[in-house]
């Protein structure tokens, strides 16, 4: 028992102390770079019609609207489900996307500006956190719905980017 | 000359060399906490050196140097947090109100692995295993607590000196193995201490002697930080209402 304390004991202290050199290094690669990695304080356009299309997706009344068609069969459907999964999930990841990009940008911003923001410092942690929580239930719902169990539901998704919006909005106008 | 003094004396020279670095260069102005932290190392070294090592007054030496030195290893700790983010106001204030209980935090995962090394091998001194327990929660503590700063500075990108990047670094692993020595040094029969020991020395001197080459004058000036005005901050608040609004249209009844 004890041998195999020891092992567990030395293998997380290498991995925690090979983390810490790579931190440190990162950090100090990150000095002498042109800008902040991916990161940069203008976030490019955000247009929204790029979105648009998801909207029906996957909507149920299109789906029922499908199948009331004379000639539909069970193969057609799973085929026509199967494909708007696909596209569905290209446009999750994009979503996925231009949510880090649009956050690296107010970290960003935040960091390079003074202590009245350091309120916003708070708020986007949590916004970090949520957003990772809520998507990862989406991809699981998401993942369960494609196996053909119960619809999918991604209100929580949108209930975190409502109260993100409505942080940034309140906290905004003391970043200056 | 055993092995053990070979590189505790190489560990000595690493310090007087960091030291003198740290003197030529003018960054006992910047870190002094840290200055004075390799400085009393150092001559609780000296001290140590001059001492039979089998003696009762080396045991006692060890000690005191050691709490010491942890005393000043929590100031470097907090020099390091208030010099990463010396340039970042609105991190600093932040960090100001929440390094408490991020302190708290790393102190009780810290104190959950005491549990890992409460039984004592036979032949070992109960003082020294409960003194080596107790010290090698702190420095997992502090070891935690740097990762914790060092996390954060990555996710914000957060621009810091390269010294202070180093210093984490040095600092960081020096006390994870020091911290995994000691609970090594718990478990296993005595025996096997010397080898711990001269592990823990080893990985010490490399720290001490990569910081000492590391360590630049020139580097730990201010980071240049471009200040934002409003409009970055509004831009973001009209895209990110954008974004919401485009996902907001999803919420309806799918699939």
């Amino acid at each position: 028992m004890t041998i195999q304390v020891v092992a567990v004991a030395l293998a997380a202290a290498v991995f925690i102390a090979a983390g810490l050199a790579a931190l440190a290094w990162k950090m100090s690669g990150r000095v002498e770079a042109s800008g902040h990695g991916e990161a940069s304080a203008e976030p490019g356009t955000f247009r929204a019609e790029r979105y648009r299309p998801m909207e029906r997706l996957l909507l149920a009344e299109e789906f029922e609207s499908l199948a009331a068609q004379p000639g539909f069969t069970r193969e057609i459907g799973e085929q026509w489900l199967r494909g708007r999964r696909k596209i569905f999930r290209v446009y999750l990841g994009q979503l996925k996307r231009d949510f880090h990009r649009l956050h690296a940008s107010a970290r960003l911003a935040v960091a390079e500006s003074g202590e009245e923001s350091a309120e916003l410092v708070g708020v986007l942690i949590r916004q970090q956190i949520v957003f990772s929580v809520a998507m990862t239930r989406v991809e699981l719902r998401f993942a369960w719905s494609a196996l053909g169990f119960r619809p999918m539901d991604i209100r929580p998704i949108l209930q975190l980017i409502d109260s993100m919006r409505m942080d940034l909005e309140r906290f905004a106008p003391q970043s200056a | 000359m055993s092995l053990v003094q070979v590189i505790s004396a190489l560990n000595l020279a690493a310090s007087f060399l960091l030291l003198a670095r740290m003197v030529a260069s003018k960054l006992f102005r910047i870190y002094p906490l840290l200055t004075a932290f390799i400085s009393v190392d150092a001559i609780f070294s000296v001290c140590m050196a001059a001492t039979p090592i089998r003696s009762n007054f080396y045991s006692y030496l060890y000690m005191v140097g050691t709490t010491v030195g942890l005393l000043l290893s929590i100031g470097v700790v907090m020099e390091i947090f208030s010099g990463a983010l010396a340039e970042h106001p609105a991190l600093a204030k932040f960090g100001s109100r929440v390094v408490g209980y991020v302190l708290i935090a790393a102190g009780f995962i810290a104190a959950g692995t005491l549990q890992l090394d409460e039984g004592i091998p036979k032949g070992q001194s109960v003082i020294l295993h409960r003194f080596f327990r107790a010290e090698r929660t702190v420095d997992f503590g502090e070891v935690l607590f740097l990762v914790g700063i060092g996390l954060f500075l990555i996710w914000f990108p957060v621009r810091v000196k390269k010294n202070i990047a180093y210093v984490l670094g040095g600092f960081g692993v020096y006390y994870m193995a020091r911290s995994a020595g000691l609970l090594v040094i718990n478990l296993l029969p005595p025996g096997y201490q010397r080898a711990v020991d001269n592990s823990m020395l080893g990985i010490s001197f490399l720290c001490i002697l990569a910081m000492a080459w590391l360590l630049r004058a020139e580097l730990g000036q201010p980071v240049q930080v471009v200040r934002r005005d409003s409009a970055a901050a509004e831009h973001l608040t009209s895209q990110l209402r954008e974004f919401n609004s485009a996902v907001a249209r999803l919420g309806r009844r799918h699939i």
